[in-house]
């Protein structure tokens, strides 16, 4: 008996090459390319086609692959990045994008190199203009646009023959050894994975912020065809609950749910269609009860309870000398209250997994992750599962900011597999990545600060409430980190600060990019600049002059270094600081509707976890002379893996190809605590130096016994093994696969460990120990240009001077650099999560290249005394000063103080019209 | 060639593809539904690794058009084992190492299925004739004829007991 088909008959020409398909009519274009034709290169990053990842040419023309039906396409010609080039033949576009660095997690790349190639195919000589409306609206959270700039630029120069610059930064042998995958489309992220027999995992989430579960029917969803399975709460087999310090976060609701977004029920069907029908027919009856969404009513008597262990989640104080004496004899008091708001990661992959038992008979988790070895435990308790019954498998990460050190969709798919018996797999939509996943949390701010006439900081007393959502995530991390920025890289003789962090039923809030410290440099930021107004000090020489000062009879060489690396960062803003400020003065408009402005920021934040344990990791040198790093450090597009291949090559005289990497993966790395806080390069960095050594000993040793030539006269160079220039008159050399393979036969060990086992550290102002190993700094200088009419600002041009210790991969820190000003800017001007009503990119707006500023990185190199590779990390401290040196900025603009982030044009319009009318 | 819209029914559900009608059901099978576990071994029939029951007969898939199976029955290994347990016959192969390799075992499994639903009690002949169609190289045979005949033997006295 054949029913009639639903579905239609169709040929599609794709990259050249004619295909037959059978699809559902309302089926869109990407949906066909990826799941049909198994074209995963064209990326799903958005459901409403705002985000550009599906970006291909029709018939010459850019297209939305998400916006376009299929049926829509037949006989026209679709180009996909697959279409483009091959790894032996590179495009222009691909070429260049891997020579100016302009790809980091490699999401977004195939969408921007797909409108480019629209772009320079009907116009070979863009303009910048050009190249910016073209791009505008493809959205790139890593790299911050400069570099994609330069791409575009230099693919155009190169197709026309015109001879292009260098890149700003660039050396050959420093490529990021991912970014060819990624700009051929054929990196695969966990959404781009399949299997035989796999089955589509989809899940239920609270439309309510606060109620109890009265009645689940999933029967209905049970009985529809393609359903395999249906869980709720009552089939997790282990511990319900999860976190990253304090287990309080269920897999699916039991009884009671505490955001908007938390799942409830979850199911796997033979498709995700199918899956999200089923989803539909699930009845849950909920009771709706008071939710708290407000912090500073979570602490109040009678407030109802987010967790029966009541709504403070965290409280911490620090103090040093007498506060209250002080400020009292302070000759100026500066007191006000700052507020900033949630934001999203919004990185452009959703979260996703793959969950599989394999021929051992263990769990596999594929996702994108942060930290395997925290999701290996979760997922191990969570499942009732021994750990060595669990192994993740880190996948190709499409951005992460924080947000992908907790796990998503992990347990659930795990649950399914477990449940159904198949491979199942979980993709978020943008919608659910909004409404379930961590934020930046929220700050409210009270700042008092003392200074003298003469412009000397006395004291600094604050209090401080964060909104750590329903689940604690990082929630008790972020105070810590908190109250080191809050101090910034100032002097305070006298200090109280207090702080706490909250339950609400709004939307969870975890680690994101600089956690804790950019909401507190808003607020000190801000203070410093209103006292120097107040004083008629200039900001810098404010800033110089109160910078922190170790006690001399006491210091170390690491407090020397690290305040010298401050002012380091302060020296080099000037020259642009004073260019600027003529600048202003020389573009002083006549109409007075666009205002220039310059703001300037410092920062100072802690690098590596005193209470973390030591990280490990090995490398192994291989029969064909090549040497393969195992580490637990997840290069999640910020560019570690390389960074920590160029570690090793660097100590071994190595090229960079020869050195691999392996990353992640639970079952052949050791667990080095999270990818997280700028740490991986001071942390595993040191490591993997270690381990290094070691290996280069035992190389010079055994080529030693094989050249007969004392090992002191032997030197590593270019992958071999050579004679010292100045032993002998004749060189002798050996390759290191021969001495691979002599260590082979004589039985000799090819691996070889490293780890770091930092001395901990007293903090030199208070005399606390330090909760962090290392710290770092930065000066930030933002100009701005403000239409008073519209209320909008535009960033002209933010210079940004890093104190790095040492540079170890340019490019990358470039890179960093450039997209944390970017997300900075976000934080600054745009980013506001509201939780139940933000749902996807048309509400969140972040940065595209339409705002993308002149950016000037500066790196301040001075070698970090306490740990020997010298480099300190930059990831997420480069985001931290960069709202407060806009703030600060409009603030030099327009004469108004902005109090809360961001500062949005309905914001700055009632604050020019509130100044006019004062 | 032009692809052909068919309609297959595989272990109970009924399947749209789009496929050339010179496809193979085994490939058909495999890469279409992606339903793994029938095997290509032989490229000529004679080694029965790619056995499937069509309405309850074994066949070899590999020597069938897919397009010839519409408005048929077809079963494969994975609709044998349904909710994750294991039939009688799939126990007694682990419990007795009738499977080695286990590259060959699906197609043996389709075949002794199909014996076994015919003939209850086979005699060894009967049992010997049904798995001439199919080759193994790991086992010799003896370990998975103990096996069937504990899972016949099961299988009675699961009737035994029903009756009882």
């Amino acid at each position: 008996m054949q029913k009639k088909s639903a579905k239609t008959h169709l040929t599609l020409n794709v990259n050249g090459k004619e295909h037959q398909l059978l699809v559902n009519p309302r089926q869109t274009l990407l949906g066909a390319l990826r799941d049909v034709l198994g074209l995963t290169g064209t990326k799903q990053g958005c459901d409403d086609g705002t985000c550009g990842t599906c970006t291909v040419i029709v018939n010459g023309a850019m297209a939305r692959a998400c916006r376009v039906p299929v049926a829509r396409v037949k006989g026209k010609a679709v180009l996909t990045i697959e279409g483009l080039g091959t790894p032996e033949r590179l495009h222009p576009l691909q070429e260049a994008f891997i020579k100016a660095d302009a790809v980091q997690c490699g999401f977004c790349t195939p969408g921007v190199i797909m409108a480019a190639k629209a772009l320079l195919d009907r116009n070979p000589a863009p303009t910048r203009e050009q190249i910016v409306k073209a791009l505008g609206s493809n959205l790139c959270r890593c790299t911050g646009y400069t570099s994609i700039l330069e791409a575009v630029t230099r693919a155009a120069d190169l197709g026309r023959g015109v001879p292009c610059p260098e890149p700003q930064v660039s050396d050959e042998a420093h490529r990021r050894a991912d970014a060819q995958d990624k700009v051929l489309g054929t990196a695969l992220y966990a959404a781009d994975l399949t299997m035989p027999g796999i089955l589509h995992g989809a899940v239920l989430r609270s439309p309510h912020p606060r109620a109890d579960i009265l009645h689940i029917d999933d029967r209905e969803a049970r009985a529809l065809p393609g359903v395999a399975a249906v869980v709720t709460a009552r089939d997790v087999p282990g511990l319900n609950r999860f976190g990253r310090t304090v287990k309080d976060q269920p897999v699916l609701a039991d009884g009671r749910v505490r955001q908007i977004g938390d799942a409830v029920a979850a199911v796997a069907a033979t498709s995700a269609e199918t899956a999200a029908q089923a989803l539909s027919l699930i009845r849950v009856s909920y009771q709706p009860l008071p939710a708290i969404l407000d912090p500073s009513e979570a602490l109040k008597e009678g407030a109802p309870l987010v967790h029966d262990s009541g709504n403070l989640l965290a409280e911490r104080e620090v103090h040093w000398g007498d506060v209250e004496t002080a400020l009292a004899q302070a000759d100026i008091v500066v007191d006000e209250t700052y507020t900033t708001p949630f934001c999203e990661h919004a990185y452009l992959e959703p979260e996703s997994a793959l969950a599989y038992r394999d021929n051992e008979g263990r769990l596999v988790v594929r996702s994108a992750t942060q930290h395997s070895h925290l999701h290996r435990r979760i997922v191990a308790e969570t499942m009732d599962l021994p750990l060595e019954q669990v192994r993740i498998l880190p996948t190709v990460v499409g951005g992460a900011f924080g947000g992908k050190t907790d796990v998503s969709c992990e347990c659930v798919a795990a649950l399914l597999a477990l449940k159904t018996g198949h491979p199942v797999k979980i993709v978020y939509s943008r919608a659910e990545s909004f409404s379930s996943t961590t934020k930046r949390h929220p700050f409210r701010m009270r700042c008092r600060t003392g200074v003298t006439r003469d412009g000397r900081l006395t004291a600094l007393a604050a209090e401080v409430l964060a909104d750590t959502g329903a689940y604690a995530s990082a929630g008790p991390e972020i105070m810590i980190r908190a109250f080191v920025s809050l101090v910034g890289p100032y002097q305070f003789p006298h200090v109280l600060i207090h702080g706490r962090v909250v339950y609400t039923n709004n939307t969870l809030a975890g680690a994101m990019r600089g956690f804790g410290a950019p909401q507190v440099a808003f607020a000190i930021e801000s203070q410093m600049d209103i006292m120097a107004a107040k004083l008629g000090i200039d900001p810098l020489e404010f800033r110089l002059m109160n910078r922190r000062k170790s006690n001399a009879a006491e210091a170390t060489p690491q407090d020397m270094e690290q305040e010298e690396a401050y002012r380091g960062t302060l020296e080099a803003v000037r020259p642009y600081y004073e260019d600027a400020l003529r600048a202003r003065q020389a573009s002083a408009p006549s109409d007075g509707r666009r205002r220039r402005g310059v703001g300037i920021a410092s920062m100072r934040y802690g690098i590596g976890y005193a209470t973390a344990q030591p990280p490990e990791t090995a490398l192994e040198l291989e029969s064909d002379g090549r040497v393969r790093l195992f580490t637990g450090a997840i290069d999640m597009g910020q560019g570690t893996d390389t960074a920590l291949a160029l570690v090793v090559s660097g100590e071994l005289a190595l090229p960079l190809e020869s050195v691999s990497v392996v990353s992640g993966d639970t079952t052949r790395t050791p667990d080095t605590g999270p990818s997280s806080g700028s740490r991986v390069i001071y942390t595993e960095g040191n490591a993997v130096k270690e381990a290094a050594a070691r290996l280069k000993e035992a190389i010079l040793s055994t080529a030693s016994g094989l050249l007969e030539i004392p090992s002191e006269n032997l030197e590593l160079r270019e992958g071999l093994v050579v004679t010292r220039r100045t032993a002998g008159a004749c060189e002798r050399r050996m390759s290191l696969a021969e001495v691979a393979r002599a260590r082979l036969s004589a039985g000799l060990p090819l691996r070889f460990e490293g780890s770091f086992h930092p001395v901990p550290v007293r903090d030199s102002l208070s005399g606390n120990p330090s909760p962090y190993l290392v710290h770092v700094s930065a000066t930030h200088m933002a100009e701005v240009e403000v239409d008073t009419l519209k209320g909008t600002v535009r960033v002209l041009r933010v210079v940004a001077a890093h104190d790095v210790g040492r540079v170890i991969f340019a490019q990358g820190l470039k890179g960093q650099i450039e997209g944390a000003v970017s997300m900075g800017m976000g934080l600054a001007l745009k980013e506001e999560f509201h939780p139940g009503e933000t749902k996807g990119f048309k509400q969140y707006r972040i940065p595209t290249m339409r705002e993308t500023p002149e950016v000037v990185p500066l790196m301040v190199e001075m070698v970090d005394p306490s740990a020997s590779l010298g480099a300190k990390g930059v990831a997420e401290c480069a985001t931290v000063a960069v709202a407060p040196a806009i703030a600060n900025a409009i603030a030099d603009a327009m004469g108004i103080r902005i109090h809360h982030l961001p500062a949005t044009p309905p914001r700055l319009v009632a604050l020019i019209g509130g100044a006019m009318h004062s | 060639m032009s692809k052909i819209l068919i309609m297959l029914n595989v272990n109970g559900r009924s399947h749209e593809i789009a496929c050339e009608p010179n496809t193979l059901l085994l490939d058909c099978l495999r890469q279409d539904l992606g339903l793994t576990g029938s095997k290509r071994a032989c490229d000529d029939s004679s080694c029965g690794a790619c056995t499937v029951q069509i309405d309850g007969v074994p066949m070899l898939s590999c020597a069938l058009l897919a397009v010839s199976c519409q408005g048929q029955r077809i079963t494969t290994i994975e609709g044998v084992a349904e909710h994750g347990s294991l039939s009688a016959l799939q126990k007694a192969y682990s419990d007795w190492g009738g499977s080695q390799c286990g590259y060959c075992t699906p197609g043996f499994m389709m075949t002794v299925n199909a014996l076994l639903s015919e003939t209850p009690d086979p005699t060894d002949e009967q049992i010997g004739a049904a798995l001439s169609s199919n080759l193994c190289r790991c086992t010799g045979y003896v370990q998975m004829i103990q096996a069937i005949k504990a899972a016949i033997r099961a299988e009675q006295q699961g009737r035994a007991a029903k009756r009882a």
